[in-house]
């Protein structure tokens, strides 16, 4: 890996909130899944085979509790805290706080179990659970899945460039804890158990990050920045009759490490989504092979939703609330790191983090 | 808040690296007494075995710490100082009020304890009160802060995570409190029921009904009637839930913090090598143990009272559990943490102490060093075992603590201050200190730790001792670990010596340090052990060989995996047990002899060869940093770098791997900068360099409270340590070391200039320096005095040791050792005097029967050692292998196992040390009958042979003393006094008894000497 200074992005991270089955911060799920933690715990619901189903789910939160219901109590406190340093500085000042929009990737709408009040009332309830003014007007909800992740940062990356907004939370929110999902994941042969090696193990999550123009970020504690992101469809995504050969993530990671080199070999560290599933290896493989030049010798390729369990839609939050929070505590594996998700459907995402440059920066 | 330490000097409990602002007030010092005496009935509660309100009594004190705490953690002026001691007050009050309605104090001891304990805390509370309530009275335009309800909390420091190392977590919380068991540790009888009682009649009726069954009788069989038993009240079971209910969010938290606690107990045996891992394969183990710290410290306050609970829910003692405990408490920043983990100690089985001792090293917090310091103080013994282990671990020991424990004479506690005056206080200090530890102590423990320490303090004349006690038949066990401690820091003279003792008793470790010795004499012995036939042995001898030549004679071996099966595989008509191939030193001896034939021109006798170069201490620090050095053999190298360089480090081979790296590293620096002579022997070559800056010990922290509550009274302690009685003043830097009063002990081989046997020297005599020289004189070289060069000619036949079989003819350099030259006997030393009884070695020849077994060899009176302290001997003639005792393989006796050391006493002991240990060896009683401190001997008199000295009273009570003491030494003690035999002692002894009983004012006198010389003898 070269050590070529670090790119200087517009648009930094000023804060992090995160709320997994393990742990309820940012922080724990940070270092809980550094520590390898993992509790898939069996639940009342019952597969094909009469066993019953396991999910990484949160124990705060009764099993009983499905739907938008769910959603809240996942995300409402990881937006709280993503709010924190907004809020606090704005509380400082003795002021009203202002609204922020709020940009969250949600589950496919055509995935089953998907409940359609989310796309109403989620916001809302998400400003009455968090306690954070939301500016409504320039909200907006993406239910494409993992992939949706990144396209959730895509258009956070245009607010805040926008210059109109003070600052943007963008995050994701996603559970598989449902009758319907697990149900159809059982039928799909996609749910990780003792008959089903090819499977992943669901689980549930809430990630956000409060993303400020720099320039706007004086006085505040810079986590890290969003270099890059950007989104691309698979022609051949799983299920196509044709075999997928990887070229919507490849195209993806080749557009997100652009400004730090294709060919610089400057990324070191690569957060994926990939999680047990066949077929997302694969992609994944290819894609890696195909922009190998932009990635170190030494890239270390982690797999966080191997313990927390698949958090679909938060996917893309979560990695990078995990990135910035190793930066932040010091025991991060690269200072860029590139973050890739693929979408059960045809979208694929990928964005490059880094640490901030620092006093350089400026 | 304003951080004031609960000792009065430091930051808050929650910061104690935070300066104070004001020197602490009055309410300090109060809420530290009041903190330690609450602990310390909270501790006796279990002992009280009455029904009483545990739960309350429980909650009252532990509420009484937390405001404790507060107090501790603010300001002299701030509202919650006043309040805290108030409350704190109050509630031990309550506490005390439900203890003494529990039962009497007089029946019950432990319940007195525990009040007393309560009474001294509330006495310093309401002083500590009433002294606040006036300053903050003269400075009332002063106050500042917050009650005790508020909800100010510390701040803690942006979170960090550990890489390689634990990181000292800081975070907001409050005071953590301990969680003591209070529940009865013996099994409280049962509680007489109630009087059953029936409702009383209410009107005029009842009343009549009730008069006319009572008279009937039907009232009576009611009353005695077993009612039955109601089921109405009892609870039914919940029905299930179909689904799992929400739990609350730190219930979330603490399942978390569970799973990271058994994690790092996992750890502390993951991180340890197995047989084919190396030092550095412990990294990712470890690596994965502070992240589960970390994941542990990311929880917060709502996860601490875990980490207790985990500890007393074991179901039986764990080490693991114990680790986890003190790592992780002593990873979270504040005094109230590590005191929170001291209490959970002291209510710990022993075997749990090696995993505490662990955490305790391994963690970063400061607030460990204080505590172990108070630890020190209390009255437990095996705990201050436990806090020297700990503080000598952490290079920590307070040099004040040293001092004051230098004069005590438990070897448990004197071990540790050996192992302390290794690293600690200034050179001459130490020096003079463990000399006179050498000087006074029996324990072979004691002594050689003091040996140890004297060597890695660079102090030649203990070499000495070393070789004296390498001829010492009376103790074999000593003999051997100073053999190896003579082979790690020797002279090249020392060669001799070093291989008769290796013919008289081989051992693993023996020939190992032989090969760190590095003399091309111990050659051929080492060839002669790949014929031994011992496995252990023969390995060692191979790789002794390798370390001398560099040879390059390795082969891969298959070795079996050390599995331990089910009984049902034996069942199943066993199971192949697995192998792997390992790369292991050549142990065919043909392969050797041949390899030396050719080789061993190139090696002279002259040179210290460390793998086939002249040896150079880097070579230590090469050896260290190789990652195929077998973890088994760091601690080994370790004490050799330590004994040849002299210089102090901070290094141990059990410690972090990330941490033993940066002391490998600064510790090539130091060894490259010092000018020592390769290939010499030479001996501390750091002594004269100034010394390593080494961190601040802390002052032994003046713990108020246990002070108070545990120090025995000063005439208790003289008494104990010697004080008045000492026949030995603790030797000054330079001083000779002292020697006994009154009558002349039996062993007392130091303070004499040491001679060196001129068959030794070449038939030159030389004098080594006394013991007590100055440690600065340089390591004077001597010629070369061993009867052997290499390479020689062919033993003359019959001259040769037994030769293994197969092996034909000697080799050149295999010369014979000195001890196993057949029908030789070593000649005598005239410049040394001969040890009072000597095990004669019977001639050995080849194809002759075994020879008789050896006779005790009394020298006549003429003979006999002067009374004065022995000088150091030179070797006797040892014994021959065949009519020594085989030599033991038991882990006991393996003097590198056995001989202490920094880095291996916490981890490596299976026990740091064992209470039965400590005990004194009884004395015998005085007989009710004569009143004697011994039992008179009851054999018939008979005459003496020779002529009946006479004994002053003093040497008469002495020798009493020594027959009781040392039964088995009774024919040297005669024979010092010049008694022909026991016959003569029994006439004098007839004398005096005569004497004795016709003067009572005589008698006395005799029984105070006796009683003197016992009190002393016994140090």
């Amino acid at each position: 890996m070269t050590t070529a200074p670090l790119p200087v992005s517009d648009v930094v991270v000023v804060g992090v909130g995160a709320r997994a089955h393990h742990g309820l911060t940012a922080l724990q799920v940070t270092m809980s899944v550094r520590a390898g933690k993992m509790d898939a715990r069996e639940s009342h619901l019952i597969d094909k085979h009469g066993d019953p189903m396991g999910v990484c789910r949160l124990m705060s939160i009764g099993d009983q509790i499905m739907g938008i219901d769910r959603f809240v109590a996942l995300g409402g406190p990881a937006l709280t805290q993503a709010a924190f340093p907004w809020t606090s500085v704005e509380r400082r000042k003795s002021q009203a706080i202002r609204p922020l929009p709020v940009v969250v990737a949600l589950p496919s709408a055509t995935r089953p179990g998907f409940d359609a009040r989310l796309r109403e009332h989620l916001i809302r309830a998400l400003e009455a659970r968090s306690q954070v003014p939301v500016d409504h007007a320039r909200s907006a909800l993406v239910t494409a899945c993992r992939g949706g992740g990144v396209r959730a940062f895509e258009l956070a990356l245009e607010l805040v460039r926008g210059g109109e907004v003070p600052a943007v939370l963008v995050g994701g929110i996603d559970t598989y804890f449902d009758p319907d999902v697990l149900e159809w994941l059982d039928a799909e042969l996609r749910l990780h158990s003792m008959q089903t090696e090819n499977g992943f193990i669901p689980g549930e999550g809430a990630a956000f990050a409060l993303l400020m123009s720099r320039g706007r970020a004086t006085g505040m504690e810079r986590l890290g920045q969003i270099v890059s992101a950007a989104t691309t469809l698979e022609p051949r995504p799983y299920g196509h009759e044709e075999p997928c050969l990887g070229q919507g993530i490849t195209a993806a990671v080749r557009a997100a490490v652009a400004p730090v080199g294709a060919k610089a070999r400057r990324v070191g560290w690569a957060l994926t989504d990939v999680a047990n599933e066949r077929h997302r290896v694969d992609e994944w493989s290819y894609a890696m092979a195909r922009n190998h030049e932009a990635f170190g010798h030494d890239l270390v390729h982690d797999q966080p939703l191997l313990k927390t369990g698949d958090v679909g839609a938060a996917s893309a939050a979560m990695l990078v609330a995990m990135a910035a929070t190793r930066w932040q505590t010091g025991c991060a594996v690269a200072d860029i790191a590139v973050v890739a998700t693929h979408s059960d459907g045809a979208e694929r995402g990928a964005m490059v983090v880094s640490m901030d440059p620092g006093p350089a920066a400026a | 808040m304003t951080g004031v330490d609960r000792d009065g000097g430091g930051g808050s409990p929650l910061d104690p690296q935070k300066p104070p602002k004001e020197p602490p007030g009055p309410g300090h010092g109060a809420a530290v007494l009041a903190r330690n005496a609450i602990e310390e009935a909270l501790l006796v509660v279990p002992d009280i075995a009455l029904t009483m309100d545990r739960a309350g009594i429980g909650a009252r004190l532990t509420r009484a710490i937390q405001c404790a705490y507060s107090v501790i953690d603010s300001h002299v002026l701030a509202p919650v100082h006043y309040e805290g001691l108030n409350e704190a007050a109050t509630l031990v009050g309550e506490a005390r009020a439900l203890l003494s309605a529990a039962g009497d104090r007089s029946e019950m001891p432990p319940l007195g304890r525990c009040l007393d304990h309560l009474g001294v805390a509330s006495s310093a509370l309401r002083g500590g009160a009433e002294a606040v309530a006036q300053l903050q009275m003269a400075r009332r335009t002063e106050l500042r802060g917050g009650g005790i309800g508020g909800d100010e909390i510390p701040k803690g420091r942006p979170f960090r995570a550990s890489i390689g190392m634990p990181r000292l977590h800081a975070f907001p919380r409050r005071p953590m409190v301990p969680h003591l068991s209070l529940d009865a540790k013996e099994e409280i009888a049962a509680a007489p029921p109630p009087p059953k009682s029936l409702a009383p009649p209410k009107t005029l009726d009842e009343l009549t009904a009730f008069a006319k069954a009572a008279s009937s009788g039907e009232l009576e069989k009611k009353l005695a009637a077993d009612e039955p038993e109601s089921t109405e009240g009892e609870a039914a079971e919940p029905p299930p839930f179909a689904f799992e209910p929400a739990v609350e969010e730190a219930e979330v938290l603490r399942r978390i913090a569970r799973d990271c606690l058994e994690d790092i107990a996992v750890g502390r045996d993951l991180r340890k090598p197995n047989a084919m891992e190396s030092w550095l394969d412990q990294e990712p183990f470890e690596q994965r143990l502070l992240d589960n710290l970390d994941a542990f410290a990311a929880l917060g306050g709502a996860a601490l009272p875990m980490v207790t609970l985990y500890q007393a829910e074991a179901p039986a003692p764990d080490p693991g559990r114990a680790f986890a405990t003190a790592l992780v408490l002593g990873s979270i920043e504040g005094r109230d943490t590590t005191d929170v983990a001291v209490a959970t100690l002291k209510q710990s089985q022993p075997e749990t102490f090696p995993g505490w001792i662990e955490g305790f090293w391994l963690a970063p917090g400061p607030a460990i060093d204080t505590a172990m310091a108070d630890l020190l103080t209390g009255p437990r013994l095996e705990l201050r075992g436990l806090a020297l282990d700990v503080l000598i671990a952490r290079r920590m020991v307070p040099a004040d603590t040293v001092r004051r424990l230098s004069e005590r004479r438990e070897p448990v506690v004197a071990v540790r201050v050996c192992q302390a005056l290794g690293v600690t206080l200034p050179r001459d200090e130490a020096v003079a200190l463990l000399e006179n530890t050498m000087a006074i102590h029996e324990d072979d423990d004691v002594w050689l730790a003091a040996a140890e320490s004297l060597l890695r303090r660079g102090h030649a004349p203990v070499r000495g001792a070393l070789r004296v006690a390498l001829t010492d038949a009376a103790r074999p066990a000593r003999a051997d670990r100073a053999a190896v401690l003579l082979a790690l820091g020797g002279h090249e003279t020392d060669a001799e010596p070093l291989l008769a003792h290796l013919a008289a008793r081989p051992t693993p470790v023996l020939l190992r340090a032989l090969g760190r010795f590095g003399h091309v004499a111990a050659l051929g012995a080492l060839l002669r052990e790949l014929g031994s036939g011992d496995d252990e042995r023969v390995a060692a001898a191979a790789e002794a060989l390798e370390r001398i030549t560099g040879a390059g004679m390795f082969e891969i071996v298959e070795e079996p995996w050390e599995v331990e099966l089910p009984p049902e595989a034996a069942e199943a008509g066993g199971l192949p047990i697995p192998t792997r191939k390992v790369q292991k030193p050549i142990v065919d001896a043909a392969r050797w002899e041949a390899w030396l034939r050719q080789n061993a021109g190139r090696l002279d006798d002259k040179t210290r060869w460390r793998g086939g170069r002249p040896f150079a201490p880097v070579a230590i620090v090469d050896e260290l940093e190789a990652k195929p050095t077998p973890p088994a053999r760091r601690p080994e190298a370790a004490l050799e770098l330590a004994i040849a360089t002299s210089l102090v480090s901070a290094f141990a081979p059990d410690d972090w791997v990330a941490r033993q790296k940066r002391h490998l590293a600064e510790l090539r620096e130091q060894v490259e900068s010092l000018d020592y002579p390769a290939g010499t022997w030479s001996f501390g070559a750091a002594r004269n360099v100034a010394p390593v800056a080494q961190p601040e010990a802390p002052k032994a922290a003046p713990v108020v409270a246990r002070t108070m509550a545990f120090e025995l009274p000063a005439g208790l302690i003289a008494s104990l340590t010697g004080g008045a009685a000492m026949p030995f003043q603790p030797g000054a830097p330079g001083a000779q070391p002292p020697r006994p009063a009154p009558g002349p002990p039996l062993e007392d081989s130091s303070g004499e200039p040491e001679t060196l046997p001129d068959a030794a020297l070449g038939g030159t005599t030389a004098e080594m320096e006394p013991l007590g020289a100055s440690a600065d004189a340089p390591d004077r070289k001597r010629p070369s005095a061993l009867p052997f060069r290499a390479p020689v000619g062919p033993p003359a036949v019959g001259a040769a040791p037994p030769v293994p079989q197969g092996t034909g003819a000697m080799p050149p350099f295999a010369a014979a050792p000195p001890t196993a030259r057949a029908g030789v006997v070593a000649p005598p030393r005239p410049f040394v005097a001969p040890p009072p009884a000597v095990v004669a070695p019977p001639p050995v020849r080849l194809g002759v029967p075994p020879s008789p077994p050896p006779q005790l060899v009394t020298p006549p009176p003429a003979m006999a050692p002067a009374p004065a302290p022995s000088a150091p001997t030179a070797p006797v003639a040892p014994v021959p292998p065949s009519v020594t005792q085989p030599p033991s393989t038991a882990p006991g006796t393996d003097p590198m196992k056995t001989t202490s050391s920094f880095a291996r006493s916490p981890a490596l002991g299976p026990l740091p040390f064992t209470a039965g240990a400590t005990r004194p060896t009884p004395v015998p009683t005085a007989q009710p009958k004569t009143g004697l401190p011994f039992t008179a001997p009851a054999r018939p008199p008979a005459a003496s042979a020779g002529p009946v000295p006479s004994l002053t009273m003093e040497q008469y009570a002495w020798a009493c003393v020594q027959l009781s003491l040392r039964p088995d030494r009774a024919d040297d003690l005669f024979a010092r006094f010049g008694f022909a035999d026991r016959a003569g002692w029994e006439q004098c002894d007839r004398g005096w008894q005569d004497q004795l009983n016709g003067d009572g004012v005589l008698r006395q006198q005799w029984v105070q000497l006796v009683d003197h010389y016992r009190k002393t003898s016994a140090r």
